[in-house]
């Protein structure tokens, strides 16, 4: 509810920073938030993958995936499977509820991107250092590689990969500033498409719930495609339709996300740890967030439905918000801040039982509003986190003993320490003593007890 | 006068030592001048020299009364009766018997008198009765030994494979490098992972995360106190902690010594793997289980060379590793929850348990007899003036009279029923039930062992009165003193 009127009514993007994730002194190098935003998945340095809810913000899970770092990670649409790839060549699939490893394939090189399909987690499209992206699917067990047929790219090698929104399409941008798209059940190039510059694409992003297609190039400039005129393409040259670079210090992006809507692009230096947010269909730049000098930026993630950023450098998770101001008129319309202590002189009707001057039909009218019934019992999921082709509401909430539909939490057991366990039961009769009264055990055996023995 | 002002200041507990003489003045009538009044409070006026008694702390009264409740009840403890049944002699001081004979033979008929009862109630067909329980556990306990016979399974599967990649590497020992290599791209560039650096070379990627890696693990340490004797673990002692390095022995930054694969001179990465046949692209357990998992040929470019396959046995070996860790902690896992199996079948079943703890202390109701129940009572509340002398009776004659005390119980039903028939003749069954085990028990135990009884009407007060004292109606106080006074 909160978040519907923030939509309506409030900034969108974070201005201010709020604070650190605890990790226990791993260090982090990339994250990912579920599709609710309701999970953080982190990956460590060390290999080792973090779940931590954002809300409590603890950790639930701990997965020792790798046993180098981590490169990139991956939530299935059902929030229950986590994709994580790494430099130690393979990729791992985790069930998140049970903390057990599905699968783990290895691969030839270092994985630098991996990507689960969004609308099916059989599904995912892997890309390593110097080999061609492969579409993997794991029971049963499949490996396509996309092949690169367009005229002219013999030496090309693709940089860079990603589904489209609903998994329909799969966009690749090589090192020539192409974009070749391919049909994802077929794998065959359905449209390709040159940038205009020949510069190496870095980063392929697909907002959540837009038609927007944002590549990062190596030449420093953030471009926005409608993806449906990349469709039709045919190997010309595509202009942007918003275009957004730092004009001042001309900085390189490490990584760039746009909130759920698309209205914000938000863009992670490489130089400095600041965060770059332009207003996507202006160009304009609203707002810099900076974080400490000196460190090198290695993550930034939005929040899918809060304007919430998260940032990783050095090894630490910063959370960026809003900042929250009071404001107290806004919970009755005559409400006035006063600066000092005023006598109060009230008007003559004011707290009259009934209004003397009123007009009789008014009474009327807030009859007829009572008769409705209100649900108060039923829980209906938020609407806005639907997706437009999604028509069952059902599916959308998980079942009570959380084994089927999406996982929207992860319920913790409270740790508790069972005393029973230390409790053994003794190995012979004489032992017995040590469990009974003292006193009694000292009177069976006519022993005294000293007196103050208590 | 400064004298005597002074002595009638001091109590009497303390007498004052005898003031040095001074001229006394008589006393006057009328008002004192104001000066002598001054030198009178100056004189008064408490000082440190003064020796003032105080009154005693509460701490030291409360010291006081403690020591002399002790000492008297040292001399006034009464002599009581040893608590054996038949035993007509004193007990002894500080024990509830006479001899450990006595106390012997109390409980030897405390545990012939209750433990069969208990035991037969314990092993009664009921939900979640300890027969279900048994089996559950044993269930689990079957569950555990699965998983563990599996992890030991995987276990030779992992030794077995790390053997075979042994084999696969020393067969390559004498090969001579071909000097083909793999052909980058020199325009791309890649940001690393782990500093963050934006524009890396594609060609020294895997080098530059190598050693970038390496760098960030060598600033954390990773040491524990204890050697753990397994294989898979770094274990070399610190000199400046004594701990011992706990990182993944293939892996370690700072202590790692390249093992058989130092004799290498070609890189010489399975070919089986970089040309994609279908056997390779499986997940890597399935291709663990392979019977040749590396097959003959190898990358056959220069060692140091190599971009493409820098370092792939320790990163393999490491990755095994890892799997060998993770069956270590699912074996601890799988003794903990073993250990904790057993110790909950151990405290189920044992005769202390069963002893001390009660079961199904309410019975459940029979529909049928329920009906049956409420019918009587219906009937039986016609003629029901000449059952009220006998409340009084009982009280004294409760224990040897057991006819009359189901008498009673019976009419104390009616009486509840009678009062609140649409509402709680369910709980007036319970009343009759729980008066009838009552009465039968006393009757197993005899009537003049206090302790036993205690345990019987410890459990069994709280089920009748928590009926009792559950439901709301006012009529039912009377039958609560009744019940009371029967329990005793």
């Amino acid at each position: 509810m909160g978040e519907i009127l923030d939509r309506t009514y409030g900034t969108q993007f974070p201005e201010e920073l709020e604070g650190h994730l605890d990790l226990q002194n791993a260090s982090a190098n990339c994250c990912k938030f579920n599709r609710w935003g309701t999970i953080v998945a982190v990956g460590c340095t060390d290999g080792r993958v973090f779940i931590v809810d954002f809300i409590t913000k603890n950790i639930a899970r701990t997965f020792s995936a790798h046993a180098l770092p981590v490169s990139c990670l991956s939530w299935s649409r059902n929030g229950r499977k986590l994709l994580t790839g790494s430099a130690d060549n393979s990729i791992a699939v985790f069930d998140v509820l049970a903390g057990t490893l599905l699968y783990r394939i290895r691969f030839n090189s270092m994985v630098t991107f991996a990507m689960f399909h969004p609308r099916d987690d059989n599904k995912a499209i892997v890309l390593q250092v110097n080999f061609p992206p492969t579409v993997e699917q794991f029971s049963p067990r499949l490996q396509k590689v996309l092949t690169n047929d367009t005229p002219g790219s013999t030496d090309e090698v693709v940089s860079c990969v990603s589904y489209d929104r609903k998994g329909k399409y799969i966009i690749t941008g090589t090192g020539k500033g192409k974009l070749i798209i391919y049909n994802s059940d077929t794998l065959r190039c359905v449209s390709w498409c040159k940038q205009n510059t020949v510069q190496q694409i870095r980063q392929i992003i697909v907002p959540m719930k837009s038609r927007f297609i944002i590549t990062n190039t190596q030449d420093r400039v953030i471009r926005t495609y409608e993806l449906e005129d990349l469709i039709h393409q045919r190997g010309g040259t595509v202009e942007a339709k918003y275009k957004v670079l730092d004009m001042v210090n001309k900085a390189a992006w490490k990584n760039v996300c746009t909130d759920s809507d698309g209205l914000y692009v938000c863009g992670a230096s490489t130089k400095a740890h600041s965060l770059y947010i332009w207003e996507s269909n202006t160009g304009s730049l609203i707002k810099i967030l900076h974080g400490n000098k000196g460190e090198a930026l290695l993550d930034a993630q939005w929040h899918p439905t809060r304007p919430i950023i998260l940032s990783i450098a050095q090894g630490s998770v910063s959370l960026w918000t809003q900042a929250h101001v009071e404001n107290w008129s806004a919970f009755a319309p005559e409400f006035q801040e006063l600066e000092e202590n005023e006598k109060y002189v009230e008007k003559e009707g004011e707290f009259d039982m009934e209004d003397e001057d009123a007009d009789d039909d008014q009474t009327n009218k807030s009859q007829e509003g009572e008769d409705d019934i209100v649900d108060v019992v039923g829980v209906k999921p938020d609407e806005f986190l639907a997706s437009s082709d999604e028509e069952d509401h059902e599916s959308m909430r998980p079942s009570r003993n959380l084994e089927s539909g999406p996982l929207w939490y992860i319920p913790v057991p409270p740790d508790v320490d069972n005393p029973e366990a230390e409790r053994k039961l003794p190995d012979s009769i004489e032992d017995l003593d040590r469990l009974l009264n003292p006193a009694w055990v000292a009177a069976a055996k006519g022993i005294d007890l000293p007196k103050n023995h208590n | 006068m400064a004298s005597t002002s002074s002595a009638a200041m001091y109590s009497a507990d303390a007498p004052p030592p005898p003031p040095p003489q001074e001229p006394v003045e008589k006393k006057k009538r009328g008002r004192k001048k104001k000066e002598v009044v001054e030198r009178e409070k100056e004189l008064k006026r408490i000082n440190e020299q003064d020796y003032v008694p105080s009154r005693p702390t509460r701490q030291q009264s409360a010291d006081v009364r403690k020591t002399r409740r002790q000492n008297k009840l040292e001399q006034e403890e009464e002599a009581r009766q040893c608590l054996q049944p038949d035993c007509i002699y004193e007990a002894r001081p500080g024990s509830k018997y006479c001899t450990p004979e006595c106390g012997r033979i109390l409980a030897n008929m405390r545990l012939t008198g209750i433990l069969p009862h208990r035991v037969q109630e314990y092993y009664e067909d009921g939900p979640a009765g300890p027969r279900t329980l048994d089996k559950e556990i044993e269930d689990k306990m079957a569950e555990v030994k699965r998983e563990f016979d599996l992890c030991n399974k995987q276990e030779q599967v992992l030794s077995t494979f790390l053997d075979k990649l042994k084999e696969f590497v020393e067969r390559q020992i004498e090969l001579k490098p071909l000097g083909t290599e793999e052909k980058f791209d020199d325009t791309l560039y890649e940001g690393c992972i782990v500093c963050g650096q934006p524009d890396i070379m594609m060609r020294k990627y895997t080098k530059h995360i190598e050693l970038c890696w390496s760098r960030a693990e060598k600033s954390m340490s990773f040491g524990a106190p204890e050697i753990n004797h397994v294989k898979i673990y770094c274990e070399v002692q610190e000199p400046r902690t004594g701990a011992y390095c706990k990182r993944l022995k293939s892996l370690c930054p700072e202590h790692r010594k390249p093992m058989y694969e130092a004799g290498l001179k070609v890189c010489g990465y399975p070919k089986k793997w970089s040309e994609g046949t279908g056997d390779y692209t499986n997940t890597l357990s399935e291709l663990i289980a392979l019977e040749d998992p590396f097959g003959e040929l190898g990358c056959r470019t220069k060692k140091d060379v190599c971009s493409a396959h820098l370092k792939w046995v320790p990163s393999l070996r490491g990755t095994i590793e890892l799997e060998q860790a993770c069956l270590i902690q699912k074996i601890f896992e799988l003794c903990a929850e073993a250990s904790r199996l057993q110790d909950k079948s151990d405290w189920s079943c044992n005769a202390l348990s069963i002893l001390i703890n009660r079961r199904n202390a309410a019975k459940f109701i029979d529909k049928e007899a329920f009906v049956r129940f409420v019918r009587k009572m219906q009937e039986s509340t016609k003629g029901s003036e000449q059952d009220d002398t006998s409340i009084y009776s009982s009280e004294s004659s409760s224990k040897e009279k057991t006819d009359e005390d189901m008498d009673t119980a019976e009419f104390l039903a009616t009486l509840a029923g009678k009062r609140k028939e649409e509402e709680g003749g369910e709980e007036a069954m319970d009343i009759e039930d729980e008066e009838d085990e009552e009465e039968d028990e006393k009757m197993d135990l005899g009537n003049t062992t206090p302790i036993p009884s205690q345990d019987v009407s410890m459990e069994n007060p709280s089920s009748p009165q928590s009926i009792i004292a559950s439901s709301p109606a006012s009529s039912r106080r009377s039958s609560n003193f009744s019940v009371d006074r029967l329990l005793e």
